[in-house]
């Protein structure tokens, strides 16, 4: 049940209620006036949640942590005993292969318990410190008030209209225990907001994190679901390479458990005859995707017996590399930053017009995003009809003709240049959503506040595997506007990934998406995020 | 990994090209009507805010008097990821002042639009003929050191003393690559 919501009942709305007093108390011009303001600052709840309980919570998932160790060493000498070759599961999985793969499970089960544990421990000793902050925000606030004693009626005020030196004294008094005690109210509720934030932030991620959970269904075995969870590209780093989303997982386990009994035992036939953990992987992302068994299996067939490497080269249009996030610093001249990765095929980049010379950025990283999402839709574009194709010219001409249908489709403006907002959300409804299952709504985030409300849904949308699109702006001295379009692809810590239709991704923190930042993803003339389209649940 | 996009090395720079700030210096006042050379004016017209003539690239040989404010003006957009440098050698000091650069808009609503373009901004000081050198770099050329590090490139076989060529299409046209646009400028 959702209740009801006050004015200032979260976190960020008293920051901001906070800020504007924190702001205008220092000016209140009479003692009415600031007695008004330091009631309206009092109004404010404190910081809520318990520290105590949070501390007993973070403890619990810590006492998980040594068993999900025990577990994993228990796993490995098992491994260690040199297993026969034999095949397991309804999908066939080599035994060693699958108690590898309970193995790394064990261990990411620790680190997410470990990882919940830490972030519930950083929330409880914020939220503590910034309810004491609060309450001595209070005190001062309450002196302040005690200091001016009664309001002034009407007649008080026509009566003494020169105010004597001694009154002012008072009030100049009072206003500067008031504006001490406003001022830590506002720290305790930015201090507050940000500790929820980044809880809610790593509480998704490892939510997300628990992979093998996500795929719930009857008719595969553990081993199964453990083995497709595992499963990476060959290139770049396994954690954040890994072939089915926490969405996929989801997603393909419903899909499973809808199909009927015919085509259930088609697909479990195609998982069963994969012949590698990846090929199986792709083929339950096909499904993940929405398509039907007939077409995973025409799929099935392009890409049966191919080596890891082909299938990621084919099917995986970004691979993310494991020193991607280091931070390079940024480019003196143009304020991007150093450390980014060239997304191609076979040397053709995944950018607009093939060479970047095309305004479709909004078309093309939705092109992309979808290739992303969907591996069924990548082959068609790397391998052609056949999916058999190597030849990077023809995948630019293929990837260039899809921009352009996109482009077409959004109503994107003449010679390739450009498209607005409404052609965007159009586009990426239509392209990436049946793909994802969620719907895209547009959000406008010209401030930092708004920016920083939305970043909680943004990451954990792409934690789960949905990519976020994002409109950047800048504006020359005379006013003149810059757009782009690019998309948020993934989430670590604090930090986003961003790929440009230029062909390229980096890494942003989110004070950089907040702040004005976003130019170390392009140039300094895109440096803030004002739109993005969130996916609905 | 770590590529290099688009941006020039800092020391590959300093050897080859100076790069010029924003803004202008403000050290010319006055601007005389333009003066058109040649037979086409296709690519002329008045600069906003009273900057002088603005000549764009299909026009590389121009005609200015003395104390005539005038602005080179090449299509530009960072949506594209390009860059365009003033480029050593500079135009003859004693001839041609350069005020700085400038980016003007098309005022589009619409994310990735490229109707923009950017102003190099001179004012013309006595008679005399120099020429202005625009390196234009698309996006992913004029990398930096490296393996793929084209402004550090010894001379061609041809025996060009630049890796790059003069060029004459249009900038954004596929298939054209990093180049120098030389623009001739007479004052008389």
């Amino acid at each position: 049940m959702t209740g009801f919501l006050g004015p200032l009942d979260s976190p960020a709305a008293r920051r901001s209620w906070l800020s504007g007093l924190r702001d205008s108390i220092p000016e209140a011009a009479s003692k009415n006036d600031l007695l008004d303001q330091i009631e309206g600052a009092l109004f404010v709840p404190a910081p809520q949640g318990d520290p105590a309980t949070l501390e007993s919570l973070g403890k619990r998932y810590r006492g998980q942590v040594d068993k999900a160790g025990d577990l994993h060493d228990r796993v490995n000498k098992v491994a260690r005993k040199g297993l026969p070759e034999v095949w397991t599961g309804k999908t066939s999985v080599l035994a060693s292969d699958g108690v590898a793969a309970a193995a790394r499970a064990a261990t990411d089960m620790a680190e997410a318990f470990d990882g919940g544990a830490k972030a519930l421990f950083a929330l409880a000793d914020a939220l503590g410190h910034a309810r004491r902050q609060d309450a001595d925000g209070r005190a001062r606030l309450e002196e302040a008030r005690r200091r001016l004693g009664p309001r002034e009626g009407f007649f008080d005020v026509v009566d003494r209209m020169i105010e004597t030196d001694e009154e002012k004294q008072a009030l100049a008094a009072a206003r500067s225990v008031a504006t001490d005690g406003v001022d830590l109210m506002h720290k305790a509720a930015v201090a507050a907001d940000d500790a929820v934030r980044a809880a809610t932030r790593d509480l998704n991620k490892w939510a997300a994190e628990a992979r093998a959970g996500k795929l719930r269904t009857g008719g595969l075995s553990a081993v199964d679901r453990l083995m497709l969870s595992d499963t990476s590209g060959k290139a770049g780093a396994a954690d954040y390479n890994e072939i089915l989303t926490a969405n996929d997982l989801e997603r393909s386990g419903q899909a499973m458990d809808r199909l009927p009994a015919a085509d259930r035992a088609r697909m479990d036939h195609l998982l069963a005859g994969a012949g590698s953990p990846q090929e199986k992987a792709y083929l339950m992302k096909a499904l993940a995707a929405g398509h039907s068994v007939d077409d995973i299996e025409t799929f099935g067939q392009k890409i049966h017996g191919k080596d890891p490497a082909w299938l990621q080269q084919h099917l995986s249009p970004i691979v993310t590399q494991g020193d991607s996030l280091k931070d390079e610093g940024v480019d003196a001249g143009s304020g991007a930053n150093v450390n980014t990765d060239l997304q191609s095929f076979r040397g053709q980049q995944w950018a607009q017009g093939g060479d970047g010379r095309e305004g479709t950025c909004v078309a093309s990283s939705t092109v992309t995003a979808r290739a992303m999402v969907d591996p069924v839709y990548a082959l068609s574009l790397t391998g052609g009809p056949s999916g058999q194709e190597n030849d990077p010219a023809a995948f630019r001409r293929r990837l260039v003709d899809e921009q352009h249908r996109v482009h077409t489709e959004g109503h994107g403006g003449a010679d390739w240049d450009g498209m607005v907002l409404e052609g965007k959300t159009e586009v990426v409804n239509k392209e990436i959503s049946p793909e994802t299952g969620s719907a895209y709504e547009l959000h406008e985030v010209k401030s930092a506040e708004a920016r920083r409300n939305v970043l909680p849904e943004i990451e954990k949308a792409v934690a789960e595997g949905r990519p976020v699109p994002i409109g950047v702006e800048g504006y020359e001295a005379d006013g003149t506007r810059h757009g782009h379009a690019m998309m948020i692809i993934g989430q670590e810590g604090d930090k986003l990934e961003i790929y440009n239709p230029w062909g390229q991704t980096t890494w942003v923190s989110e004070d950089d998406f907040v702040n004005g930042g976003m130019a170390k993803a392009s140039n300094s003339q895109l440096p803030d995020a004002y739109a993005v389209h969130l996916p609905q649940d | 990994m770590t590529s290099r996009t688009t941006r020039l090395a800092p020391a590959a720079l300093l050897a080859l090209l100076a790069l010029t700030g924003c803004g202008t210096d403000g050290g010319t006042t006055g601007a005389p009507a333009p003066t058109v050379g040649g037979t086409s004016t296709s690519t002329l017209r008045a600069a906003p805010g009273g900057g002088g003539t603005e000549y764009g690239i299909e026009r590389r040989d121009i005609t200015v008097r003395p104390g005539e404010r005038f602005s080179l003006t090449v299509p530009s957009a960072p949506t594209l990821g390009e860059h365009w440098y003033l480029a050593d050698p500079r135009p003859d000091k004693a001839v041609l002042a350069f005020r700085g650069e400038h980016t003007t808009g098309d005022n589009s609503e619409a994310d990735g639009s490229t109707g923009s373009t950017r102003s190099f901004d001179f004012t013309a000081l006595a008679e005399g003929r120099t020429t202005v050198r625009l390196l234009h770099c698309p996006l992913y050329t004029c990398t930096g050191p490296g393996p793929d590090d084209r402004s550090t490139l010894g001379p061609s076989p041809s025996g060009s003393p630049t890796p790059y060529p003069t060029l004459t299409a249009d900038p954004h046209a596929h298939g054209t690559g990093a180049g120098f646009y030389v623009f001739t400028i007479t004052v008389r």
